[in-house]
């Protein structure tokens, strides 16, 4: 049978399994009138946030997204954040993606917002978003900053997945390198939801 | 099916698989039909789901991804094809199969039976309570705890297993006629069901063997088969395991037989490759600069500038209009002589590298061409490319077979009119 030629070279790229770099920028960045005791600064020995520490409290930056608009963490300010770094080309982060839009839709109503941090180039990001089907907002991280921006979320290897849980009150309540499981969202995201 | 129908097929696959939406995945349309056999956009999508480059798939732009969509339907025709045929030709009974598929099933029957021993290992709550608050805060050494608490349970439970079900069958275990070089029907293990020979172990093909190596073959087949009766007594399903096998296997092992029946020696492969002479060249390849303008007079400005001692490749990076060749600075990479615009091949045939060619007009614009350096051509003989000349003689048998196979089991491309409905 004949085979369509692009198909052909598509099929002949893909198994050969292409590989692209890990890229990103910082998603939030503090300013030095933003500094606070609490808020690991990116200059120094130690500059990622952590458990415990509070969102809020630091200057946000504001990141495309794949709707075409630009948006700064603190535009959900009030929602229980599940912050989802990922990238296009790792496997595992497409393998949870179809959980994750299934905890958006179910635990929408009760506050949750989870945020995809695309640490990649934006087509493939936006071709995964459609193929997937994902219903949060994915915000686009260039070539330049991914990493750092990874180890200011507390990330010092820039492993994909990562996730980060972020409460109402803006405060990190878990990170987490890997997949999310459904007992890590009832142990560290749930009750997030069920207070105000 | 005739050439040009197969060519317009292939667009039309191409045009009409590109939905994107994940709802696609549980479509009954019905995309191809073999037979009464009914292809549908579902099978389609679960094929494709669980090929390994669906990561990369995911990536694609919507155009590249319907036709990859349209590649893999060709191939799952195909592959239903050959099972058909198979199956037509009574594979499904050959010994050689028979043994495949005893084999498959004794082992997907342990797994599934040890799945069932370890699923229901439980952590008792007080444990688990423990746990969590010795590892809060840190999900993975909980999860970590959990799965060495199950591990240590499973080896303990697996082995109490093995021993309930040796009373059960009544086993007799003959360690003592375990020796090497025992005779092929020597009896080691018998029970209700369940019988061993020592011709049924690996080890006894090879020359040195121990006492322990037989043994240990012997334990582990033992608990292969034991497992596997357990299983059938308690009426484990594993049809679509099965099922599964049959698919996959039943097509490799006609491809297999056609492969010794088109190559019963290397006779053919080499009077194939004498009557293709060009699977052994390898053409000339050249590291090109390019600068493309839109009008000749601004072409020939810049050769003048460019003889005058100036960059093409900065020129390029500055003035051309070729997107690629513009960000690049004009260096456009190592291209094929074969490859590329054959009105330039024409006009670059003579150039000696380091020069600059005349203007060159094409559609895209007026062309100033340097060629950096080459990789000249070669003639590989027969035995460099024998894997090459296999894998074209193999492939374009298959094709030919293929195309005879569709007509024999009448396929039918239900896309086609719809695409045409489409447009």
């Amino acid at each position: 049978m004949e085979q369509p030629l692009t198909a052909f070279l598509i099929i002949a790229i893909l198994v050969s399994g292409g590989v692209s770099a890990f890229a990103g920028y910082q998603l939030s960045q503090r300013t030095v009138a933003d500094q606070q005791p609490a808020i690991p600064d990116p200059q120094t020995k130690n500059p990622s946030f952590g458990v415990g520490d509070n969102v809020w409290q630091s200057h946000s930056i504001p990141l495309p997204a794949l709707d075409g608009e630009k948006y700064a963490l603190d535009h959900w300010k009030g929602k229980v954040i599940l912050l989802n770094f990922w990238a296009s080309w790792c496997a595992p982060c497409q393998y949870e993606i179809p959980e994750l839009i299934e905890l958006q839709r179910k635990h929408e109503a009760a506050g949750l917002q989870i945020i995809g941090i695309g640490v990649d180039k934006e087509i493939p990001l936006r071709n995964v978003s459609r193929s997937l089907g994902i219903n949060y907002p994915v915000l686009v991280a260039d070539d330049t900053r991914g990493p750092k921006m990874l180890e200011y979320w507390g990330n010092s290897g820039q492993i994909v997945p990562y996730n980060v849980v972020i409460g109402r009150d803006g405060r990190i309540n878990y990170t987490h390198l890997g997949l999310v499981d459904q007992e890590m969202f009832d142990e560290y995201v749930a009750p997030l939801l069920n207070t105000p | 099916m005739k050439p040009n129908h197969r060519s317009i097929r292939a667009l039309f696959i191409a045009l009409t698989l590109s939905w994107s939406c994940p709802q696609a995945t549980g479509s009954s349309e019905v995309l191809a039909t073999i037979g009464s056999l009914q292809i549908t956009a579902s099978d389609l999508e679960r094929a494709l789901r669980s090929s390994p480059f669906i990561t990369q798939f995911n990536t694609l732009e919507e155009d590249q991804q319907a036709a990859v969509r349209g590649s893999m339907l060709q191939r799952l025709v195909l592959s239903r094809l050959l099972l058909i045929e198979a199956q037509a030709q009574n594979l499904d009974k050959s010994a050689q199969y028979l043994d495949e598929l005893d084999r498959f099933r004794t082992g997907i029957l342990h797994r599934r039976y040890m799945d069932k021993i370890r699923d229901e290992i439980k952590i008792p709550d007080e444990t688990n309570q423990q746990m969590k608050a010795q590892f809060k805060g840190n999900h993975d050494a909980y999860k970590a705890a959990q799965s060495a608490y199950i591990a240590d349970q499973y080896k303990r439970s697996r082995i109490d297993e093995i021993r309930r079900l040796r009373n059960r069958y009544h086993v007799q275990v003959y360690s003592e006629r375990a020796l090497p070089g025992a005779a092929p029907e020597t009896v080691l293990m018998e029970g209700e069901g369940i019988r061993i020979l020592y011709s049924d172990l690996p080890v006894q093909r090879e020359k040195q063997v121990t006492k322990e190596q037989i043994e240990e073959q012997l334990y582990v087949r033992g608990e292969l088969l034991l497992t596997a009766r357990a299983a059938v007594d308690m009426g484990i399903d594993i049809s679509d395991a099965l099922d599964a096998f049959r698919t996959e296997h039943l097509p490799a092992l006609l491809v297999e037989n056609l492969e010794h029946e088109w190559l019963p020696d290397e006779a053919p492969l080499k009077a194939y490759f004498d009557s293709h002479p060009k699977l052994g060249q390898i053409v000339e390849r050249r590291h090109i600069g390019q600068l493309v303008l839109a009008t000749r007079e601004e072409a020939e400005e810049m050769r003048r500038r460019i003889l005058a001692g100036e960059s093409l490749f900065a020129l390029a990076g500055k003035y051309s209009i070729d997107p690629f060749g513009r960000k690049n600075n004009g260096d456009m990479g190592w291209i094929k002589e074969d490859r590329g615009s054959p009105v330039i091949n024409a006009a670059i045939s003579e150039l000696k590298d380091g020069e600059v060619s005349e203007v060159i007009e094409t559609p895209l614009g007026f062309h100033l061409i340097t060629i950096l350096e080459r990789k000249p051509g070669e003639t590989r003989p027969y035995p460099l490319i024998k894997d090459k000349v296999r894998q074209m003689y193999l492939s374009e048998k298959l094709t030919t077979y293929a195309q005879d196979l569709a007509q024999k089991f009448n396929v039918v491309w239900q896309i086609s009119d719809q695409s045409q409905k489409q447009n």
